[in-house]
């Protein structure tokens, strides 16, 4: 089936997930290895990202040299959209936390599809939504909450509680350096929780971060060994 | 790519007027909105006036997520499934709001690829206006972000002349878009006055010394708490 974005059919049968799964004009596939960088802060903006395989690192550095984890993107997110917003030059460093399986889109076959294709502009509409909520509650979560409670959060999110389906919750394999880096708090502070939920029986860990169900309960319901406010 | 057929759909147009599924509201100062917790099947876009956003936590302590201005929209969180409302709004001054019905908002975003690209272009850059407040949050002080959203509501960084902080955001509006309390902003306040950064007298005047010295990072701007 060939797609021409150019010439919309009011295509029915477009599908967003077939179209950024494939290379074709203005797209490319691209593999990326464990820890390579896919773009740098500064660097110049003109592709979209979309995630087939693999986790994404986004993180932002302050002039100090501080780092600060912005997302950790999984398959089927964007990355690198801000250059729609008209951003010239990347304001993030994304990283391969795994080998991941991206495509990349150039800016301008991105707005002609989103122009063309309502269903890709549903879908991608749909991601930005869904981001934006998220970015929003990690902000809530900053001004209203201890680095700890922001510790349970990040575990609990990551673990996959609260997806849908009562699946199993996943083992989490993330350096204490990078939960650090993502709740706005140092290494050691981050250390010091792990080791007092492992002790309450809310974690446990050798390589992996298993994180258990009475992590949820102690956060939900609030209960005082893990404390609201600083 | 012209496009005859919709060529003549205008969206602001279409925000502004009422029609299937949209309804023009007028609220005055200090009126609400939505509560957190309502029933979330509406979208909101503002005509005029200014929008506060904030949400409640369990303990009583207030956040604000943002101030939404003319152009932007609010409660777009239903169209992402949100069933009820997880933030509460209320009218900053008196405000031009077009509500508009969830079913209508996606209807809309489908067949007029104009709107859909005009709301896009809103959710892009409220999506990186939030992800600065973000990072604003884990790299730096209570007196930077002060520092930076004084600069910011004084319309820094957009075209035209900065224009005065308008009284109604007062100094605990200030502290729970920052995360700190009033005391510390007022400290902050009454710092930068005396260094010349800002003048007040209802009105915040911000002045383009206090860029200076968030950009340069001067030492009377600590970068760390």
């Amino acid at each position: 089936m060939a797609i021409s974005p150019h010439n919309p059919p009011l295509n029915a049968s477009f599908n967003p997930k077939a179209f950024l799964g494939q290379a074709g004009p203005g797209k490319v596939l691209i593999k990326c290895k464990k820890k390579e960088d896919i773009f740098i802060q500064g660097d110049v903006a003109e592709t979209i990202f979309y995630i087939q395989k693999g986790k994404v690192k986004v993180t932002v550095l302050s002039e100090q040299g501080k780092e600060a984890v912005v997302g950790i993107l999984a398959q089927g997110q964007f990355f690198g959209e801000g250059c729609l917003d008209g951003a010239k030059l990347r304001t993030s460093t994304t990283r391969a936390m795994e080998e991941c399986l991206l495509t990349s889109i150039t800016k301008a076959m991105m707005i002609a599809t989103l122009e063309t294709e309502p269903k890709f502009s549903a879908y991608f509409m749909a991601y930005l939504l869904s981001r934006n909520s998220r970015i929003e509650d990690d902000l809530i979560d900053q001004l209203f909450n201890s680095s700890e409670r922001r510790l349970a959060r990040l575990l609990l999110l990551l673990a996959d509680f609260g997806k849908e389906g009562g699946a199993q919750p996943i083992p989490v394999t993330i350096s204490q350096e990078i939960l650090a880096d993502m709740i706005g708090t140092t290494r050691s502070r981050v250390s010091f929780f792990m080791n007092k939920f492992r002790k309450k029986g809310f974690i446990s860990y050798n390589g992996k971060i298993e994180v258990h169900r009475s992590l949820l309960d102690a956060v939900l319901r609030d209960k005082p060994q893990i404390k609201e406010d600083e | 790519m012209p496009k005859a057929a919709k060529g003549s759909f205008d969206p602001k147009d279409f925000l502004a007027k009422v029609g299937e599924g949209k309804v023009i509201l007028k609220f005055d100062k200090n009126q609400v909105v939505f509560s957190q917790g309502d029933i979330a099947d509406t979208v909101f876009y503002i005509q005029k006036g200014k929008i506060k956003v904030f949400v409640v936590s369990e303990q009583g302590k207030e956040a604000v997520v943002g101030i939404m201005e003319p152009g932007q929209f609010f409660g777009e969180g239903c169209l992402n499934g949100h069933p009820v409302r997880i933030s509460t709004t209320v009218a900053m001054e008196e405000c031009l709001i077009t509500s508009i019905a969830k079913k209508a908002m996606l209807a809309t975003i489908q067949s007029e690829p104009k709107f859909a690209e005009l709301f896009m272009a809103y959710l892009l850059s409220r999506n990186s206006r939030i992800e600065e407040d973000l990072i604003d949050q884990l790299f730096n002080s209570s007196e930077r972000r002060l520092a930076r959203l004084l600069l910011l509501l004084a319309n820094f960084g957009k075209e035209g002349a900065p224009q005065p902080i308008a009284a109604h955001i007062s100094q605990e509006t200030l502290a729970e878009m920052i995360g700190t309390t009033r005391s510390r902003v007022s400290f902050f306040m009454n710092k930068f006055r005396k260094l010349g950064f800002i003048t007040y007298n209802g009105t915040i005047e911000v002045h383009s010394s206090l860029l200076n010295a968030v950009l340069y990072d001067k030492p009377e701007i600590k970068r760390d708490e």
